[in-house]
């Protein structure tokens, strides 16, 4: 793919304009109007997901998710509750389908408690109880399919965060068109299809241990001994997925907060001022005050 | 195809022919605005199933249904009179399932009675899966299973009453499928081989969907501040949902417990 900056000239005004290297669309900065390299993206892209979800309604969850956190800057909440700071962007995701087979050996224990009843020397019957655990080998397959499992290849919006935005029926995807990407900013992978296939390896992996530990092997207590796994990835997609994003800055440093453009989850990170986290917390001054109360008089009587 | 969605209870509906001041047919509100076509793209229906009953004997259904709720309120009846046949999107898997489980089994040998086992399955599959957004899976799974030999072709110009787009996507009810089908093949396993405790995972080849169209009556109250809604299947009149209780039945069956117990203690 190539990824070196393009020149495009824009259809509304003629201004021939840069996009940078993983940029597909953008707005022409004379006239407003929406520039999409559609070659570069029907050569890259293999399918949109459409935006489903309305500004209004980004700007809504935004407003509910500063709500839900506490302690955040006065100045971050002000930037961020403007609606104008948001705007749409296309992000560029890896898909993964295909089948993870794993063989598994596991020591199983099931704790039970042994009670031992026995006539002493007065003729009377005195019971024990002892806590015991039974251990047993147990072996056997297990299976875990991945239906387009997604690894972010943005620049701008990394792995941790796209995983903190939830999932995204991808069953509603269509076919590169240009005009789904009009007016909104769309980028190109940053990262390679390889590199994707580690992080798929281990996202798939992970999920499938913790599964097959917390939740299928039986008793109370479980050892794996062993985990032989086979990943088969049948088909490798390149998406382009719907977000709204708010940005802000406080003391220089940029802050962003994402909103699923099809669920509108949100995520992100806001900086913690503790003056707000104090004053939206006065119990705890209080309490914090009490304890020095508390303190000050032991301190006191010690003295005397 | 025109899809609108209510504004109310955000169901979505492609009416037959203009449907202008059309009510929403799951709540009833005439609140429908169009739906922008790049965010809807539903697929298309393959099969429809045929209309078992007609809006007659559906209410009949309806109301035979009511009155055997007596602590229901009395508008429950009236709420037959406005009987909305709607067509549900129903998605249809057909597959080869794998099922891994491990379990306990009970033994009258060693100490904790307990041994643990772990297994494979491996058989065909048949699995529906609900795809409307404004239904829960729980009120049309009342509605199933459906007489295959009622199902013909989906011909959406010669049917008269609106039709919800698929909501749910096929890629997406497809894991549902494969759960929903394992869940009840291990449970038949459990039963038949007195297996205790057992959890699974499962897999199945990715196979294509036909998306049906599930014909019912629905029939909304509004009761208290809260809407009730009842479905009706049209295949056979089987009723969905859970009247709610009267306050007035509750409140007067209340006092005159309590008089009773008054008489009796005097």
């Amino acid at each position: 793919m190539d990824l070196a900056a393009r020149t495009l000239q824009c259809t509304g005004c003629g201004a021939k304009l840069q996009l940078a290297d993983t940029q597909l669309a953008a707005e022409c900065g004379y006239c407003r109007a929406a520039l999409v390299d559609a070659e570069r993206g029907a050569a890259a892209i293999d399918a949109i997901l459409p935006l489903s979800v309305s500004a209004e309604r980004a700007a809504r969850e935004v407003q509910a998710f500063l709500r839900r956190q506490s302690g955040v800057a006065r100045e971050a909440r002000r930037q961020l509750a403007d609606p104008r700071q948001l705007r749409t962007m296309f992000v560029p995701h890896w898909a993964a389908t295909g089948v993870l087979r794993t063989r598994w050996k596991a020591e199983i224990g099931i704790d039970w408690t042994e009670t031992t009843t026995r006539t002493n020397s007065r003729g009377e019957k005195e019971s024990t109880s002892r806590s015991r655990t039974d251990w047993f080998d147990l072996q056997g397959r297990g299976v875990a399919a991945a239906e387009r499992q997604l690894v972010s290849a943005s620049p701008s919006l990394g792995e941790i965060a796209s995983n903190a935005l939830g999932t995204y029926d991808t069953g509603w995807l269509q076919a590169f068109d240009a005009r789904l990407l009009a007016g909104c900013q769309a980028e190109l992978p940053a990262i390679t299809r390889e590199q994707a296939a580690e992080t798929v390896a281990v996202e798939i992996y992970e999920r499938h241990r913790s599964e097959l530990v917390d939740q299928m092997l039986p008793g109370d207590r479980k050892k794996l001994l062993s985990l032989e796994r086979d990943l088969h990835v049948e088909q490798w997609e390149l998406l382009l997925l719907p977000v709204w994003v708010a940005t802000c800055s406080v003391g220089g440093q940029p802050y962003r907060v994402w909103v699923n453009g099809q669920s509108a989850q949100v995520a992100g990170e806001l900086p913690v001022s503790w003056k707000v986290l104090l004053s939206e917390n006065t119990w705890l001054l209080a309490l914090a005050a009490g304890l020095a109360g508390l303190a000050a008089c032991a301190w006191l009587l010690g003295m005397r | 195809m025109k899809v609108l969605q209510c504004e109310t209870c955000a169901g979505r509906l492609v009416l037959a022919g203009e449907g202008a001041g059309v009510a929403c047919a799951f709540c009833g509100r005439p609140q429908l605005k169009p739906v922008p076509e790049t965010l809807a793209a539903p697929p298309a229906p393959a099969h429809g199933l045929r209309l078992g009953i007609d809006a007659a004997a559906a209410r009949d259904a309806f109301a035979g249904w009511a009155a055997r709720r007596r602590l229901a309120p009395g508008a429950l009846r009236a709420a037959a009179q406005d009987l909305r046949l709607v067509y549900l999107p129903l998605w249809r898997f057909r597959g080869q399932l794998e099922v891994h489980w491990a379990g306990l089994r009970a033994t009258p040998f060693g100490g904790c009675g307990w041994v643990p086992d772990a297994g494979s399955l491996e058989g065909p599959f048949e699995q529906d899966v609900c795809a409307s957004g404004a239904l829960s899976a729980r009120e049309v799974a009342q509605l199933l299973p459906v007489d295959e030999a009622d199902m013909q072709p989906w011909d959406a110009a010669s049917v008269a009453a609106p039709w919800e787009p698929a909501q749910l996507s096929e890629q997406r009810a497809w894991p549902q499928a494969i759960d929903d089908a394992a869940r009840q093949r291990m449970a038949r396993h459990m039963r038949e081989t007195s297996l205790d405790k057992a959890r699974s995972m499962q897999y199945a080849p990715r196979a294509p969907g036909q998306l049906r169209m599930l014909p019912v009556y629905i029939a909304t109250l509004r009761y208290l501040g809260r809407d009730w809604r009842f479905v009706v299947s049209a295949q056979h009149g089987k009723v969905a949902g859970q009247a709610p209780y009267s306050w007035l039945k509750l409140g007067a069956i209340a006092a005159a417990a309590l008089l009773l117990l008054a008489w009796l203690v005097a």
